[in-house]
């Protein structure tokens, strides 16, 4: 009898486990808010000083831009993508054979391509747009949080709790005009078919896309193109910044490749020099762009290593890479080969005379423990952002409300990682920026929020993060000039005073031209 | 020529990796015609046991290296007892059942270690010396030693011992075995047992070179079979000779070709060595019998 039972329990569980390996992700809601003033036309304290700012982009014809202001923004000259069906005239009557919701009833958002409900005339809140409603404004997040052989614990992780201790810290301010932001996050497992169905399951849901890790990124550019989903992207993928949809919160490595490549040439003068990368497009991307750019200053790249994300060893590389001998290497690759070829070029005792010049994967805050002694006066990064060092230089006032907010709200402990300074990595910093500066965002909006009208002030205006990036997504392609991070920033890994790791800001910043 | 021998021993020490994982998937293979790919999900509990008793409660090395060692054959057992069950199955699907167990083992070892890469203290110390143009660990030497210590032992066992001469005569004639009285169901679970236990082992070896990574030892499990697979998952030297070659084959294509080679082609050029190895071993099977142990 008690087989039987067990049999039962066993199947069932395994038909359980089943449907959730194949039927996508989960999603979580994570809701949050308090009291507080508001940001916004109907918010009464201001955000902090050191939270991000924003002003209306040059060239562009859209007047305002404070957090204060609440002209809707379909009143923007600056064009938007094309978005039919989504837009809400201000003061259109409701359609005609649309129900009419009881009085006090919060309406429920429309679906993608139905009409949206028009403002009512007192001006207050209403549901104007899909995840939308009169006192909410629904977000979402797609990440690899339980990608744990993709390392998606360490990096989505500190990216989905800082995103909401973001989302806390406004709503604690009293959200955005009077209306409460949530977030609804789903684990990819770093799948992107589960990615998709993660999408699939979001759209109807939430108003916009958050930054958080997801191969997605790179792939799902028709489906918004068909939804009108705006996505605020984590910059992976060069595709991001071409499409009209995604407004990325982070640089692209292959532009990171081109400035790297640049600085070094031109302040270190290397002869010759190694380059590393992964086996991946976006790398084999990078590696063709900084030999390009080596090129034109007369360097030969003597040693080119492909590497895979599973290599057991990688004392073969470092064999490879003292034969060739070269000045100095770069590494356009992935956390797990690279630190495997640190800890082997270590167990040799060999390092290039001028060291390694690395994309963000190195540079991360906190992260030193996990790369070892080796990379201290060994490794160099480029990275998106500045990072608080605050034994180098003042902290910057972005990197001061990161902490801060990270200290009130989130924690530093974070899968087992106790970050020294501040919550978590570049893309955290990328998720910070951008969640951050929702008020300025979507407070110009007022009542009626639309994801057309979200998206066209996106792009009509510009958003000082305070850590040395000023976003801005220039309409027709997000990554055309003025390119948001056309300036970047070199650390490289030293001996903090405490013995620990610390990372030094080399200048002069590398910029992207 | 100093290249050469340093790409050799680099080759040679990452072979001796995979040969560890082969002979787990030789043992349970030759007592039960399963190819057993709950290898790498064991070496992966194994290694984190392993690592839990060394870095979390202090435990001495060479007590831990035994307790990942003892959890692996525990597990090696309970996998050779639902074998015993699943004999009437096809052995295909008993196959599959292993490979669940690795994925199964895979999620709990997931649970159990920190997310980010660890890597555990290695049983033979840190440090080495430098030869030729590559750098020499102590953990490289006792990997390659134990190695070889596991090949002449199980050799020695199964040629010299009254548990050797029962297991070739299952191995042989399994009905047969039966009929005079050997206990087929304890023989059948001993040798998963040993098998699981080498697979603690070869995880526990692995990973304190490396990192403790389950999907790595997936794809170390890939490469020891593949390796096994030279001397048809019957022969513990034919596997352990099988997986040097690919290390020598990776070692050399990486150390020396490998700014060479475009992105993925080392890989490919490792498999497709190896792939030549296997058919000549297929169609000169006969002339390697005799070095079957």
């Amino acid at each position: 009898m008690w087989s039987r039972y067990a049999r039962f329990s066993v199947l069932t569980a395994g038909f359980a486990l089943a449907v959730a390996a194949c039927g996508g992700g989960s999603a979580s809601l994570s809701s949050t808010g308090t009291s507080g003033g508001g940001y916004g036309s109907s918010g009464g304290s201001a955000l902090a000083p050191q939270a991000p700012s924003s002003q209306q982009n040059p060239g562009s014809s859209v007047s305002g831009g404070s957090q204060s202001q609440s002209a809707p923004a379909a009143n923007n000259a600056a064009p938007a993508p094309a978005a039919p069906g989504n837009a809400a005239p201000n003061g259109a009557k409701p359609a005609a054979g649309l129900p009419v919701p009881p009085p006090g009833t919060v309406p429920a958002p429309p679906l993608p391509g139905q009409p949206h409900p028009a403002p009512p005339a007192s001006g207050a809140n209403f549901a104007s747009d899909v995840g939308v409603t009169a006192n909410s404004i629904t977000f979402g997040a797609i990440n690899l949080a339980s990608a744990t052989r993709s390392l998606g614990p360490v990096v989505s992780e500190p990216t989905q709790k800082i995103t909401e201790a973001a989302l806390t810290y406004i709503n604690n301010r009293g959200g955005i005009n009077g209306r409460k932001l949530q977030l609804l996050t789903c684990d990819d497992g770093g799948d992107v078919t589960r990615a998709r169905a993660c999408y699939e399951k979001l759209k109807t849901q939430v108003f916009a896309f958050l930054p958080a890790e997801t191969f997605l990124t790179d792939v799902i550019h028709p489906a918004l193109a068909q939804d009108h989903v705006p996505f605020m992207s984590w910059g992976w993928f060069q595709s991001e910044y071409t499409d009209p949809y995604m407004f990325p919160c982070h640089a692209n490595g292959i532009r990171e490749a081109s400035a790297l490549a640049k600085w070094v040439a031109e302040n270190k003068h290397p002869k010759t020099v190694g380059i590393m990368y992964l086996n991946v497009s976006e790398d084999i991307a990078a590696k063709d762009t900084a030999t390009k750019t080596l090129s034109q200053y007369g360097i030969k790249v003597v040693q080119n290593i492909s590497m895979e994300w599973d290599s057991p060893d990688e004392s073969q590389h470092v064999l490879s890479m003292r034969v060739a001998n070269p000045d100095a290497i770069f590494t356009f690759t992935w956390a797990a080969p690279l630190a495997k070829f640190f800890r082997d070029a270590g167990g040799q005792n060999w390092s290039p005379p001028l060291g390694y010049w690395s994309n963000h994967v190195t540079t991360d805050p906190g992260f030193g423990p996990v790369w070892g002694d080796y990379i201290r006066d060994h490794d160099a990064g480029i990275t998106s952002f500045l990072i608080p060092e605050p034994w180098q230089e003042p902290v910057s006032p972005g990197n001061l409300l990161w902490e801060q907010v990270t200290k009130q709200y989130s924690g530093y402990d974070v899968a087992g990682l106790h970050f020294k300074y501040a919550m978590g990595h570049h893309i955290s910093q990328a998720a910070f920026v951008c969640a951050i500066a929702l008020p300025q965002m979507i407070g110009p909006l007022g009542a009626n929020v639309t994801r057309t009208a979200f998206m066209q002030q996106l792009e009509a205006h510009q958003y000082d993060t305070g850590m040395g990036v000023v976003l801005k997504w220039p309409h027709g392609d997000h990554g055309q000039y003025p390119y948001s991070f056309n300036k970047e920033y070199i650390y490289q890994w030293i001996t903090s005073p405490d013995g620990g790791w610390e990372e030094k800001h080399l200048y002069p910043d590398p910029l992207y031209q | 020529m100093a290249l050469f021998v340093s790409a050799l021993i680099i080759g040679v020490s990452l072979g001796t990796i995979y040969g560890l994982m082969a002979f787990g998937m030789v043992a349970s293979y030759r007592i039960s015609k399963v190819v057993n790919l709950g290898q790498a999900g064991i070496a992966a509990f194994g290694a984190s046991v392993y690592w839990w008793m060394s870095s979390q409660w202090g435990a001495p090395l060479v007590v831990s290296l035994f307790g990942g060692v003892l959890v692996g054959g525990v597990l090696g057992a309970i996998l050779g007892y639902a074998n015993l069950k699943l004999a009437n199955r096809a052995k295909g699907l008993v196959m599959i059942f292993t490979l669940t167990v690795t994925l199964l083992l895979f999620a709990w070892v997931d649970l159990i270690i920190p997310a980010y890469n660890i890597t555990p203290p290695s049983p033979f110390g840190q440090g080495g010396f430098n030869f030729q143009l590559t750098f020499i660990t102590y953990a490289q030497i006792g990997t390659f030693a134990t190695c070889i210590a596991v090949v002449l032992v199980t050799t020695w066992v199964m040629r010299m011992t009254r548990f050797g001469m029962f297991v070739r005569a299952i191995y042989d004639d399994p009905d047969g075995a039966s009929t005079v009285g050997i206990p087929l169901g304890v023989y059948v679970v001993g040798v998963w047992a040993v098998a699981g236990g080498m697979a603690g082992l070869a995880g526990i070896l692995a990973t304190s070179r490396v990192q403790l990574d389950s999907i790595l030892l997936l794809f170390v499990m890939v490469w020891g079979l593949a390796g096994a697979i030279l001397g048809g998952l019957e022969s513990f030297a034919l596997a352990f000779v099988g997986g040097v070659s690919l290390g020598v084959a990776e070692g050399i294509l990486g150390g020396m070709l490998g700014g060479d080679l475009g992105p993925g082609l080392e890989n490919l050029s490792a498999i497709l060595i190896m792939a030549v190895g296997v058919l000549y071993a297929g169609t000169k099977r006969r002339h390697l019998a005799h070095l079957q142990t």
